[in-house]
């Protein structure tokens, strides 16, 4: 069987004073989708401000971290919570249930409630459907960029 | 020291080059003509600046502007992924109230039949 290897080459418009071939390879395909990010103003820069602006972002970039930690942490505290009502919404589905069916049949044989019928009904029903059966409040259904671990 | 006008990628190299263009959704002698490009560009900067002088050779020069690429491209990145998940938490913060609004609204009909004296499993 033939092994199908590329060797792929790259060639420079002047000769280059490097030390290590591999090593700068390396780096060239590790480096290459940042330095797309650079704009051709900063490429004209000096290496003297390069260095000082690098040290300013650094420091950004630390406290914008420690801000992303914090955050993550109040992710998590939600996610605990939503993954209680999940389960506590498999034990109310039951009750909820009931209680419409309750309500209807109080209804029906004329006993007078303490609240709008019509208006409680219509109420019991948009909690079983947004909460219960999962088919109203996306918010909670997709809860985004939580995979389940 | 090495003079090169060319440079070979290793087998292992190569193949995260192909990877790299696979991502990009380009062809890898695309990816290519951008390092050329790159080094091109780099090269031209560091023989106006620093070549004479020798204050600091091409490599070392290669991997600071680089390295400064990277902290400026990961902290926007971040940034943004910041924003998204502030946004997210928000999001999920005003659903989990609205929740339990509604859950004790809920809570509130159920005691009112049972204070009817309706009987309850």
């Amino acid at each position: 069987m033939k092994l199908n290897i590329t060797q792929f080459k790259i060639r420079f418009k002047e000769k280059i004073e490097i030390e290590n071939e591999e090593k700068f390879a390396d780096n060239i395909i590790y480096y290459y989708p940042f330095f797309q990010s650079l704009e051709e103003n900063e490429l004209k820069k000096s290496l003297q401000s390069i260095r000082e602006e690098k040290k300013v972002l650094e420091k950004e970039f630390k406290k914008i971290k420690e801000e992303f930690s914090d955050i993550l942490g109040e992710i998590a505290k939600i996610r605990f919570t939503a993954n209680e009502l999940y389960n506590q919404n498999r034990v109310i589905a039951l009750t909820t249930g009931l209680l419409r069916h309750k309500l209807i049949d109080l209804h029906n044989n004329n006993v007078e409630l303490p609240f709008d019928y019509e208006e409680t009904l219509k109420f019991v029903e948009h909690f079983i459907y947004r909460y219960l059966t999962k088919k109203e409040d996306k918010r909670l259904v997709d809860q985004l960029p939580f995979k389940e671990v | 020291m090495n003079n090169i006008k060319k440079l070979t990628f290793s087998v292992n190299q190569s193949r995260r080059v192909i990877r790299a263009a696979e991502n990009k959704k380009i062809e890898p002698k695309e990816l290519l003509k951008g390092y050329e490009l790159m080094v091109n560009i780099l090269f031209k900067h560091w023989k106006e600046e620093y070549a004479e002088t020798m204050e600091i050779d091409f490599q070392t020069f290669f991997y600071e502007i680089m390295k400064f690429a990277e902290v400026k491209y990961r902290l926007e990145k971040t940034k943004s992924d910041l924003e998204k998940i502030k946004e997210m938490s928000k999001l999920l913060n005003e659903a989990i109230e609205e929740y339990k609004e509604d859950y004790t609204m809920l809570k509130a009909i159920e005691d009112s039949l049972r204070n009817m004296g309706v009987e309850w499993v």
